[in-house]
C-alpha cells in the first residue's frame, strides 16, 4: 500500500449524503501525488458527489502562484481553475497557510480550519482519501 | 457502537491521533493497525494497538478490515 492513497471504507453511522473528504498533505513542489490527488478529487466531483478538499502541511502549496515551481504545474493550474469554476473551496489548515503574499493569488475560496476541525471532517466523511 | 480501524503506514500520525481521539470520544470502538514503517502515536485509553507482521498477520488484518464499519488509512 505504500505510495498509494489512503482510502476509507464507509462507516455504518455515516449518512450516504456525507461528503467525500480528499486530504492532501503531499508536497506539490516535490511529488506528483498532490496533483494526482486533486485530479482524482475532481473526478469524484464529476460523479455528482459532494467533495471536501482539505490541504494540510506542504499540500497548501497547491495554491502557490508560481506553478512553474510545482511538479505538474500546468495540470495543477488547470484543475485549480476547474474547481474554482465549480465553486468548490479548499479547506486549508490554518497553521500551514504561507505568509507569502503570492499564495493563492487567484483568490480561490479558502476556508481556514484547525487540526481539530480537519479531524471532524475526516470522521464525518462518507469516504476519505488521504494523499 | 461503530467499529473503526485506523491503518497507519506513515511516520507522521499526528492528524490520525486527533481523529482517533474524536472517534473514542464519540464512543466508537477503535483499533489501530500499525503497518511496517508506521509510527504509533500516543493513543488514548481504550484503543487497541496491533502491529502487522508482529502480533497481527495480514490474514488477520484482512478480517479486521471486513469487520470494521470504517477503515481509514494514513
Amino acid at each position: 500500500m505504500s505510495g498509494g492513497a489512503g482510502v476509507s471504507g464507509e462507516a455504518g453511522s455515516v449518512p450516504d449524503t456525507a461528503p467525500v473528504v480528499v486530504l492532501i498533505s503531499a508536497d506539490p513542489r516535490r511529488s506528483h501525488r498532490a496533483n494526482e490527488a486533486m485530479r482524482i478529487g475532481l473526478g469524484v466531483v464529476a460523479g455528482e458527489n459532494d467533495v471536501t478538499f482539505v490541504l494540510t502541511g506542504p499540500g497548501v502549496h497547491l495554491l502557490d502562484a508560481d506553478t512553474d515551481e510545482l511538479v505538474d504545474g500546468d495540470d495543477i493550474a488547470r484543475f485549480r481553475a476547474n474547481l474554482r469554476a465549480l465553486g468548490i473551496p479548499f479547506h486549508v489548515e490554518a497553521d500551514a497557510i504561507p505568509s507569502d503574499a503570492d499564495w493563492n493569488a487567484d483568490r480561490h475560496e479558502v476556508v481556514p480550519i484547525t487540526r481539530e476541525r480537519i479531524a471532524e471532517l475526516v470522521r464525518q466523511g462518507r469516504r476519505f482519501l488521504a494523499f | 457502537m461503530p467499529t473503526v480501524l485506523h491503518l497507519i503506514k506513515s511516520a507522521d500520525a499526528a492528524l490520525a491521533r486527533t481523529v482517533i481521539e474524536q472517534h473514542v470520544d464519540a464512543g466508537d470502538r477503535v483499533t489501530v493497525a500499525l503497518l511496517p514503517g508506521g509510527a504509533a502515536p500516543a493513543l488514548p485509553p481504550g484503543v487497541t494497538l496491533r502491529r502487522v507482521g508482529s502480533d497481527l498477520s495480514y490474514t488477520q488484518l484482512l478480517d479486521l478490515i471486513f469487520q470494521a464499519d470504517q477503515v481509514l488509512t494514513w
